[in-house]
């Protein structure tokens, strides 16, 4: 569905007002209304379930096994798919590589060490199954609430096993929460002089251009990147709406994570 | 029987063999070489019109102090027309390709394209070329590191991609609304049009990073630099 030129037109100029006038009433520092339901998948070790309004939804299972890290080193495998979208479109790559190297340098691989020799290994497969907005800031939500709410079997055996061969038993029904530490992705539009976080999709075809920020260990950081989220709309932008991004980044992230966090 | 190969096309009676010219040494000319006065070790070499059967095209050549090699040839065919429903803009796509040793994963290498997509769109004068398809082919010729150890980085071919481009499209002809350019810190690229007064593009993986303003300030002098390199190519 795409938005007529007399559409676009009256959209952009009520997003340029100050304060901007968003479709749905937000602010510009506010987000869709997000319901995430965790720990619904029995088969997972961990499992996550955003819906943004607007009928965007995006589906993260963690799932685990131990592998011997000496023989394996990759501890983190994740695939990203978008439905809609082939596998090798530029988006569902472009976001997949971003992703999974995000969450490589994230993600502390010492903590899924289990033993001496032997390691948890997680796979992270994440599911959009429908989307229309720029997805990544949902994906991240997914990844971060899924992570947080990911239970791995409690070891009962020893944790040296250099000197002695010996397989890792797990106690029967205890489990361990996993610690780990998710960033999470915020993407901001650019629209004239306004800069609008967590844009619809409405907002992202008549936006001069969009960011991509990463709020990690309670600052922001990067990656940061600039993304197109429409084609035929795209202009420079200058150093104070990076700025600005950054300010409301550093405003409001915390009160997203803490809801993020409350969620299980 | 006859002994004629019929297998074989012969050509006509009268033809007469290929000859070949002596290959004489090629020369590159040595006023196309513009050296970074202030530190004077970076080092660009710029050639353009090379792709004969391309719209546009250029060849780059960026040498760093510790013998990092970058060699970048980037050409542009379009605007042509493109079949299809009607686009009131230009739509421009970009394709990476590395020619010899393949260091980056075709996911690193999607994430360039649309990232250097984006860029052009914003730089690229679309509403000129309604109904046509801007096509960028970017190779990587070469890409050597002085540092086998570090892992090979997107982040130190970049700015050289996104001024190839840039000199490829100024050859093809095609309207730009400003020569753009990048400068490089550590591990960011920040990409400017307008002296540096607007932000095209920000790809940053540096964790360090503290004060966004002075990533930015540091790239904008990297990017005077070698916008200050571009024109005077030009001139």
């Amino acid at each position: 569905m795409g938005l007529s030129i007399t559409e676009k037109s009256f959209l952009f100029d009520s997003l340029t007002l100050d304060p901007p006038l968003r479709t749905d009433g937000r602010g510009s520092h506010q987000f869709r209304p997000i319901e995430v339901s965790t720990d619904f998948l029995p088969n997972s070790n961990g499992s996550s379930h955003v819906i943004l309004s607007g009928g965007s939804e995006c589906i993260v299972s963690v799932k685990t096994k131990v592998v011997d890290h000496t023989v394996e080193s990759e501890l983190l495998v994740t695939d990203v798919d978008i439905q809609g979208h082939r596998d090798d479109s530029p988006l569902v790559t472009s976001m997949s590589s971003l992703i999974s190297k995000l969450l490589k340098q994230t993600i502390d691989q010492k903590k899924l060490m289990l033993t001496k020799r032997y390691s948890f290994k997680l796979y992270i497969d994440v599911l959009v199954l429908a989307s229309k907005s720029y997805p990544v800031s949902m994906i991240s939500f997914a990844i971060f609430s899924a992570l947080k709410n990911t239970w791995l079997p409690k070891l009962i055996s020893s944790d040296d096993d250099l000197e002695v061969e010996e397989l890792p038993t797990f106690h029967d029904y205890d489990m361990v929460k996993l610690d780990a530490d998710a960033p999470l992705l915020f993407t901001f539009a650019i629209v004239g002089d306004s800069v609008l976080v967590d844009p619809s999709f409405e907002e992202s075809l008549v936006s001069n251009n969009g960011l991509l920020i990463t709020w990690y260990k309670d600052r922001a950081t990067s990656p940061i990147r600039s993304v197109g989220l429409n084609n035929d709309n795209v202009k420079g932008f200058s150093q104070h709406h990076l700025e600005e991004a950054i300010k409301l980044i550093h405003k409001y992230a915390p009160d997203v994570e803490r809801a993020l966090v409350s969620s299980d | 029987m006859s002994v004629q190969d019929r297998r074989r096309i012969l050509g006509p009676a009268e033809a007469k063999p290929l000859r070949f010219a002596v290959d004489s040494e090629t020369s590159i000319p040595e006023e196309g070489r513009t050296d970074d006065k202030k530190t004077g070790k970076e080092s660009v070499f710029i050639s353009t019109d090379l792709v004969t059967n391309a719209n546009g095209s250029s060849y780059l050549e960026y040498m760093d102090g510790n013998s990092d090699q970058v060699l970048v040839m980037s050409s542009v065919f379009g605007p042509r027309p493109l079949r299809g429903s009607f686009q009131s803009k230009a739509s421009v796509s970009i394709q990476f390709k590395e020619v010899t040793l393949e260091h980056f994963n075709t996911g690193e290498i999607k994430e360039i394209c649309t990232f250097l997509t984006n860029v052009f769109n914003a730089v690229i004068n679309i509403e000129k070329y309604p109904k046509s398809g801007i096509d960028i082919f970017i190779d990587l010729i070469q890409h050597s590191n002085s540092n086998p150890a570090e892992e090979e980085n997107i982040i130190k071919i970049l700015p050289t991609c996104i001024n190839s481009i840039t000199m490829a499209l100024v050859d093809a002809g095609i309207e730009i609304i400003d020569l753009v350019s990048a400068g490089s810190v550590d591990n960011s690229v920040v990409a400017f049009i307008r002296n540096g007064h607007e932000i095209v593009g920000i790809w940053s993986d540096d964790d360090k990073v503290s004060d966004i303003s002075r990533l930015i300030e540091d790239c904008r002098v990297k990017y005077l630099q070698n916008k200050q390199t571009l024109v005077q190519y030009l001139r």
